[in-house]
């Protein structure tokens, strides 16, 4: 472990250096997100049909595809940014303190990617918020579409709201520090602070955390998304009520992948691992393999339950989805991925962060192609085999693979923006790691250090 | 008093304004169906809870309590407006 003391100048360094480093980065995810816009319009101009998803008619009768897909994958890997903050804040598990905020960053880039996969899918974009906020009163009742859209918003409020409530204590401590650029936003978030606001909001975001903890593991991921699919008895793969928990668990692991893959990337351009130590990445990956070993005890459930005596239908969609390729390498990266997290907590040596970080990339990209799967699938092998006229069979259009990229690089853009505007290490993170090591100074009878503030 | 008791015109108003003219499942529209209770009386009982517990909780601050009651109206709104907006322009653009 390094035995560097954590400043606030560690804090500060992304928002006052720019490597070039910085703009390479930047200018390779513009172009990416620029390419991906570019086939974005041209769908626009020309219709949802040059993806192939608009009608029965054309793709063996898949309407919905990668677009949705990787929308509930980017709301899992939302759902990281709570569970730690929850962790640290209703739990007491300040070994996570350092990488909060970055994880409540990436619940917001994470759902703001998935809203606007929601957007690509329409046909008639602009239809969308007249529909909605229109029609809220009438569709709210039977359409769990409209359930969906209004627990992501309210999601996404939540999550915001409690970023807001608790930059204000660190910009203000900061502000002298911080570039004077940007001075409107700093006095907007600040406006009103004073020092005995603090105690309050803490004890507001803890409530704050604990409803999203319910509210967004519970009721959206194990809840409004997988009854988009599981309300549906003509869809065999689709329907039943393990689909809630198995969600959630597909979830969990692609969060926790993606909460690795962040702190590492910090920890590495700005070398903070006096600040994201060693601890932080050996404790997520055990949180990763644990839910790893959910997510395929569930997926052992409904195979199980579709190769044993099944009702023809679903016999059959089950039958499909084990002969297909994707779903043996997902599942295989996943089990794989489950190894190394048991050799590492029987074998500490086996334990690296790289990696960790390599096991995140693949429970990442298993969870991508399980959940594309899930819903193509779904749809590929309906009861009666209703479509089994439908000609032609489903392969993402250039468009929708360019969106994953461009999905990808939105959520790179937002991180390298942010962490140029507030500090994205929390400053109770530097505070506590500061407290912390002057008690281990403390407790071994050596001379007390002076702690830089 | 049910709604078969009401004026048929005063009926057809009230199904005009619930269900757009478009008729529905119940004699009130939609109103009363799955949706609203799982929302309305499930989903988001963490948030009743969580705006109970900062007006009613120790230290008490309504008036910061209050500005987490309007943190949550605001970004509500500008989230909403912006997408409007957006998607106006989409509209204009594309179609």
């Amino acid at each position: 472990m390094s035995t560097k003391r954590p400043t606030r100048e560690d804090i500060m360094r992304p928002i006052q250096h720019t490597s070039r480093g910085y703009f390479v980065v930047f200018a390779i995810a513009g172009l990416a997100f620029a390419l991906f816009l570019l086939g974005w319009m041209y769908q626009l101009s020309e219709g949802l049909v040059v993806t192939g998803l608009s009608d029965w008619g054309s793709g063996g009768g898949v309407t919905w595809g990668l677009y949705i897909g990787a929308f509930i994958w980017w709301v899992g890997i939302a759902h990281g940014g709570i569970i730690l903050s929850a962790a640290v804040r209703l739990l007491g598990m300040e070994r996570y303190m350092p990488v909060a905020r970055l994880a409540e960053l990436l619940t917001i880039a994470g759902l703001s990617a998935a809203g606007f996969y929601i957007v690509v899918h329409l046909g008639r974009p602009d239809r969308m918020v007249r529909s909605i906020i229109g029609h809220f009163h009438i569709t709210i009742n039977s359409s769990p579409l409209v359930w969906d859209v209004t627990v992501i918003t309210l999601y996404l409020i939540l999550t915001t709201t409690y970023l807001a409530l608790t930059l204000r204590y660190d910009i203000t401590r900061l502000r002298d520090d911080l570039p004077n650029h940007f001075e409107p936003i700093y006095k907007l978030m600040t406006i009103g602070y004073t020092e005995k606001e603090d105690q309050m909001v803490q004890r507001m975001v803890w409530w704050l955390a604990l409803a999203i903890i319910i509210l967004a593991p519970l009721l959206l991921h194990g809840g409004v998304i997988p009854w988009l699919f599981a309300l549906i008895p003509s869809m065999p793969g689709w329907f039943g009520a393990v689909q809630g928990p198995q969600f959630l668990t597909i979830a969990l692991t692609s969060a926790i992948s993606g909460v690795i893959l962040l702190s590492y990337g910090f920890r590495y351009v700005y070398d903070w691992d006096h600040i994201i130590a060693d601890d932080v990445f050996r404790g997520l990956t055990l949180w990763l393999g644990f839910f790893c070993l959910l997510f395929l005890w569930l997926q052992l459930q409904q195979n199980i339950v579709g190769t044993f005596a099944p009702p023809l239908d679903l016999a059959a969609a089950v039958s499909a989805k084990l002969s297909t390729p994707m779903y043996i390498v997902a599942m295989a990266l996943v089990t794989l991925v489950l190894i190394y997290t048991f050799a590492q907590a029987i074998r500490p040596a086996v334990f690296t962060k790289k990696r960790s970080v390599v096991a995140g990339i693949a429970v990442l990209a298993a969870t991508l192609m399980e959940k594309i799967l899930f819903v193509v699938d779904g749809l590929l092998h309906p009861t009666f085999d209703i479509y089994a006229a439908v000609p032609g069979t489903y392969w993402p259009s250039l468009i929708e693979l360019a969106s994953v990229l461009g999905t990808v690089s939105m959520v790179t853009m937002f991180f390298l923006l942010v962490a140029k505007v507030v500090p994205v290490v929390e400053l109770h993170a530097v505070e506590h790691l500061q407290d912390t090591s002057r008690d281990d100074e403390s407790d071994d009878g050596g001379k007390r250090p002076e702690v830089k503030a | 008093m049910s709604f078969s008791a009401l004026d048929p015109a005063a009926l057809s108003m009230l199904e005009v304004v619930l269900t757009h003219g478009f008729g529905g499942r119940g004699p009130t529209a939609g109103f009363p169906d799955t949706g609203t209770w799982l929302i309305f009386g499930i989903i988001l009982v963490p948030v009743y809870v969580m705006i109970a517990a900062w007006f009613l909780g120790s230290p008490r601050n309504p008036k910061l309590a209050a500005m987490g009651v309007g943190y949550l109206v605001i970004i509500t709104t500008v989230l909403w407006i912006t997408m409007f907006f957006a998607m106006e322009v989409v509209g204009i653009i594309f179609y």
